[in-house]
């Protein structure tokens, strides 16, 4: 699916939202190019998770521009999967009465997936997370946070996206579970996919990511790569307990 | 009347209030509201049905399925105009929404085709004898249209694509939108199957109870009665609740005076949903299919 187009793969320019009267996002400029891995990090209502749906053609912005590809994302939130972005949510979002295997299968509804395909791309996501392949026919309900993280992780892998949009994938984990998600995390970037990370553990999102930004009350106030967040007063004072 | 006899009858009208607790059924799993406009929707498709009649189309089964495409396509409107505008404000909106809209169905037919029953052609007047028993062979239609229509639902949800969305879609919307399943359309298919299938009921009900008149809210109440009663976010739970209450009533009416019949139903109802909350069928949490 990848095409060759010139700047960023998503774009997001002045992007505004509000709920009601409140405004969540005040007009953000944030951009991830193809192949890159960006960390979005800020306090809880900071507007993380608003950001993240905006990014996954989920929610639409009452202002500003989002464009993947170069070409303005869809006005339907279910036409986003088609343009190769896959979401994961905030709380993991499952669809919870159902088994692993049909969360996993769900994840390739929208192009009417041929089934050997959907058992191929099953396959690739019980590689990554092995733990999914005895519990194939679990409800996914009865599973651990940790497993849960995977399936929706998984689901969102099955549509085989260009970019992985992940609103705190590390949310109620134990540190051992999270560095097994995030070991997951790497070896998909290396494998060339595209990653917007929502994270509020800074330290583990400057491990993945090469850039990012630090959002606060709805506005960007830090961007830059890694080693200029590290250095950033503000960041370090907030989130790197310096 | 013997009991044999009741039995036919009470299958009927359980099999008519399966066809609305259905509809219950399915705008309950989808939105998470109750749609009171459900038995005047009944009513709507045995007047639709009497004017396609008076139009001088007398094959009934005929008039049936054009009920049944009328009704799905209302089903669609339905959703549009009262159901999508009101969603955004909370399910008490929306559900106040379809009280008021139960209003104008029940008034507007009255408007329209006037106050009283009027009489309705079934679709085959004969009876069938098995030995003692006597079955009308529009009883026998309404079993065979109420059996199709459980198995249909049931591929639909359980088997096909749309239903496999249409389950996710109620799980969890913004999640289904995620994996590109398009919860509008979920949502409109299964209130256009609410209104076709309670379109449907009503041609078949109006040679028994006659078309139009005041039994709308009647049917609310026992399509709803039926659909708790066996868990309503269960498909086999509403429908076996429904002809359960069907067949309960008709027998309980032999044995006891006419007016003691609905509140002892209910009360079994009270006690029933005492023990088992989730109904008959709501043991284990339910799906959809
Ligand atoms: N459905 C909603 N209705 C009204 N206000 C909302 C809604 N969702 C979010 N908000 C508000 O918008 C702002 C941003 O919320 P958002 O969930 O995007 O923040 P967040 O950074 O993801 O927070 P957290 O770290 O707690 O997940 C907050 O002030 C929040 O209260
Ligand atoms: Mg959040």
């Amino acid at each position: 699916m990848a095409r060759a187009q010139e700047g960023p793969l998503l774009e997001l320019s002045g992007a505004v939202y509000r709920y009601g009267a409140i405004s969540a996002l005040k007009g953000v400029d944030l951009h991830v190019n193809r192949g890159e891995a960006v960390c979005v990090i800020g306090p809880n209502g900071a507007g993380k998770t608003t950001l993240a749906r905006l990014a996954g053609g989920l929610y639409r912005p009452a202002g500003g521009t989002i464009r993947v590809n170069g070409e303005p994302m869809p006005r339907q939130p279910h036409e986003a999967v088609a343009r190769g972005i896959g979401s994961v949510l905030e709380g993991r979002h499952l669809f919870v009465e159902q088994t692993v295997q049909t969360n996993l299968e769900l994840g390739c509804y929208h192009g009417n997936v041929p089934k050997a395909v959907v058992e191929e791309r099953l396959e690739k996501v019980m590689d990554l997370f092995p733990v999914l392949r005895k519990r194939a026919s679990q409800e996914t309900s009865t599973m651990s946070g940790g497993e849960q993280q995977m399936v929706a992780v998984g689901r969102a892998l099955m549509a085989e996206p260009e970019i992985l949009i992940l609103d705190e994938p590390s949310m109620g984990l134990s540190p051992k579970i999270t560095g097994e998600v995030f070991d997951a995390l790497e070896a998909l970037r290396k494998g060339g996919l595209s990653i917007l990370l929502i994270e509020q553990n800074a330290p583990l999102a400057f491990e993945l990511a090469d850039r990012g930004y630090l959002l606060r009350q709805g506005e960007v106030v830090v961007e830059g790569n890694i080693d200029e967040l590290t250095e950033d007063e503000v960041v370090r004072s907030a989130y790197l307990g310096a | 009347m013997r009991i044999i006899d009741l039995l036919v009858s009470g299958l009927t009208l359980g099999a008519i209030y399966a066809l609305v607790a259905l509809g219950f059924h399915l705008v309950y799993r989808m939105t998470g509201v109750l749609d009171f406009a459900q038995g005047d929707k009944v009513i709507i498709g045995g007047l639709l049905g009497l004017t396609l009649v008076r139009q001088g189309l007398d094959t009934i089964l005929l008039v049936a399925l054009l009920v049944l495409i009328a009704g799905l396509l209302l089903g669609i409107a339905y959703d549009a105009l009262v159901i999508l505008p009101t969603q955004n404000n909370g399910h008490i909106a929306t559900i106040a929404a379809t009280v008021g809209i139960m209003l104008v169905f029940a008034n507007g037919g009255h408007l329209i085709w006037g106050p009283d029953g009027k009489p309705f052609p079934p679709v085959h007047r004969g009876v069938l004898e098995i030995g003692e028993m006597r079955i009308g062979y529009q009883d026998l239609l309404i079993w065979v249209v109420v059996i199709g229509v459980a198995i249909g639902l049931a591929l639909l949800l359980g088997r096909s694509r749309v239903g496999r969305g249409m389950v996710a879609a109620a799980t969890d919307p913004l999640a289904a939108q995620a994996v590109g399943i398009n919860v509008s359309r979920m949502r409109a298919i299964a209130f256009a199957l609410a209104f076709g299938l309670a379109a449907l009921a009503g041609v078949l009900v109006a040679p028994i109870t006659l078309a139009g008149g005041t039994l709308g809210t009647a049917l609310t109440l026992k399509g709803f009665t039926g659909a708790v009663l066996g868990g309503l976010a269960s498909t086999r739970g509403v429908i076996v609740g429904a002809v359960l209450l069907g067949v309960i009533e008709s027998e309980l009416a032999a044995v006891i005076p006419n007016s003691y019949v609905d509140p002892i139903v209910l009360i079994a109802l009270i006690i029933v949903l005492l023990v088992m909350p989730n109904g008959l069928f709501g043991l284990r949490r339910q799906r959809l299919a």
